[in-house]
């Protein structure tokens, strides 16, 4: 799994832009609220979404993400949902520690944009 | 690998933490060069000033708005004709330029009456205009002009315009990226939610971070128009100034340069609940990407498969052919800030080149935590990188291709390597599929053309 979850994560610091937000906190927000609904949509599901315009862009993003993921990485579609939750929730511990916990970026908490 | 000291360097040793080369296995927790700071003395930067970020960037970019410079001449003319932003009215704000023309009579005794004068004079002249920017510069705020005061005067006295004033002297930062982070602020707070805009589809966006660069602009509105899809302001290519006044009744911000736009979009945010989805408008997986992205968020997916599948069997064609005679050419990349993150991949996933250097005037760490996480391994990182580094640079990696602008593109002139304008584009838009397939056709010509080897060869010598 280790293997897996370096490949997700080389590959989501390459590609996406939403965890690199000018603000910690929007990064937080923008990594859980399109991770958190990665497996229901690998799986085939329809993730809950809230009748709110920052959801549906979440929604948005993480059906990018999916369609990118799967053409690339083939072997999610034989993962089930369990295997898939804790392969993406052990990608976002490692974007969330590189993106906000140890980065050297000196603006992420500036209170103003 | 640590941040690097070049050897140009020694004598300017705090250089270092500005210049970075990635070794296998490292990632931007490790090390990230030092970004919006201080220009240190002694060192030959490239940078531009806060004022010609406000101005040349965004608000020069307006179609139907007088862009009065409050100083000397120079501060206007400078900042004028050099980026070529057109729009659909005959190109305006390419026509004329706009200045209070100080003297030293008034920053001695003040120069608030002149731009007064200089105001009312430029509405006389264009009655048809009604719209106006107002920017401060270097000497107008060291002497303490309000420009404010004048403007809300002459708005009471003609009745039927409405002014901006951009108070970002040059000083005021930095780097241009001061001005566009005052503009945005300013804009936000003081003009966005002062026009109700005409309503006239269920998909609504913002599209920020462009600015019609050779025509970028015209091809994402194609598209948006295909898909049905309103733009209520585009910040601020082809836009006029009260489209953007209106930024607040649109369902989603889509960004591109989010350098020098990030801000609105954040503050739109916050204040009116408008998500921000960020995409990259270059290259051609990166756009299918975008629009698929913007697709989904309005549920109509099957309209953009539609226009995808047209513009593929458009343009992949053009890309493969080009790709074929580009593959493993090395680039290098020396612009502002946001096009070595939005290009580095896009040339390298779509056309094979390899990116072997990318130097940034005006990016912040956030664009160096992009351009590190997507550049490759052995690639140079540099901000605010000076000459004789970049001579060092060009020694290091010998590129067959540089991307920058005319300033350091005559200094590449001069080695006899080839340069491309990556900021006003050679022959573009380069925007989009079309757009990314005449980025790839001046490489291709470029690197192809005889005329640099020739130009090193001595006749005199036989």
């Amino acid at each position: 799994m280790a293997d897996k979850v370096a490949e997700l994560y080389k590959f989501f610091q390459q590609r996406y832009l939403w965890q690199f937000y000018s603000r910690a906190w929007d990064r937080d927000e923008n990594i859980n609220g399109i991770l958190d609904k990665l497996p229901v949509i690998f799986s085939g599901g329809q993730p809950e979404v809230a009748d709110t315009l920052k959801d549906r862009a979440f929604y948005a993003e993480a059906r990018i993400v999916a369609m990118e993921v799967t053409e690339r990485y083939p072997w999610v579609k034989d993962m089930d949902v369990s295997q898939l939750k804790s392969t993406i929730d052990a990608v976002k511990e490692k974007i969330i520690d590189v993106t906000i916990t140890k980065s050297q970026n000196g603006e992420l908490n500036i209170q103003n944009y | 690998m640590p941040l690097q000291l070049f050897k140009c360097d020694e004598v300017i040793p705090e250089r270092k933490k500005h210049c970075y080369i990635k070794m296998p296995g490292e990632d931007i927790s490790d090390y990230l060069p030092s970004s919006n700071v201080e220009t240190i003395p002694g060192t030959l930067s490239e940078r531009g000033c806060s004022y010609c970020g406000a101005k040349l960037v965004i608000g020069g970019v307006l179609k139907d708005t007088i862009q009065m410079i409050h100083g000397p001449v120079g501060c206007a003319y400078d900042t004028w004709h050099t980026k070529r932003y057109t729009s659909d009215n005959d190109n305006f704000q390419l026509k004329y330029v706009w200045s209070s023309d100080l003297k030293e009579g008034h920053i001695v005794f003040g120069g608030e009456k002149q731009l007064k004068k200089s105001i009312v004079e430029a509405f006389a002249e264009m009655p048809h205009i009604k719209r106006m920017y107002i920017y401060t510069t270097c000497g107008t705020a060291l002497i303490g002009d309000d420009p404010k005061a004048v403007a809300r005067d002459v708005e009471k006295e003609l009745g039927d315009v409405d002014i901006f004033v951009v108070e970002c002297p040059g000083f005021a930062g930095v780097s241009q990226s001061k001005g566009h982070h005052v503009l945005n602020i300013a804009w936000m707070n003081e003009k966005v939610g002062t026009v109700e805009p005409e309503i006239t589809s269920d998909y609504t966006i913002n599209f920020i971070g462009d600015y019609n660069i050779q025509g970028d602009t015209f091809v994402l509105e194609k598209y948006f128009k295909r898909l049905g899809i309103q733009i209520v302001g585009h910040f601020t290519g082809n836009a006029t100034y009260d489209q953007c006044r209106s930024m607040h009744r649109a369902k989603l911000s889509v960004v591109n340069c989010s350098r020098s736009a990030g801000y609105i979009a954040n503050e739109l945010k916050k204040k009116y609940g408008i998500p921000r989805l960020d995409i990259d408008t270059w290259g051609f997986d990166y756009t299918m990407a975008g629009l698929r992205k913007v697709g989904i968020f309005f549920g109509i997916e099957d309209k953009v498969e539609e226009l995808v599948a047209e513009e593929m069997a458009k343009y992949k064609p053009k890309i493969e052919w080009y790709k074929e005679r580009l593959q493993g050419k090395k680039m290098a990349i020396w612009t502002g800030g946001p096009r070595l993150w939005h290009w580095t991949k896009a040339v390298e996933d779509d056309l094979g080149m390899e990116v072997v250097a990318m130097s940034s005037k005006f990016g912040h760490q956030e664009d160096f935590e992009k351009v590190i996480s997507r550049g490759r391994e052995g690639t140079i990182y540099i901000d605010d990188g000076n000459e004789l580094e970049f001579f060092e640079v060009l020694d290091m990696v010998k590129p067959d291709v540089i991307f920058t602008g005319p300033r350091v593109g005559e200094l590449v002139k001069k080695l006899h390597i080839p340069y491309i304008n990556g900021h006003a584009y050679h022959n573009g838009p380069y925007m989009g599929f079309e757009g990314f397939a005449n980025m790839a056709r001046d490489m291709y010509n470029a690197t192809n053309s005889p005329l640099m080897k020739l130009a090193a060869n001595d006749i005199r010598v036989g």
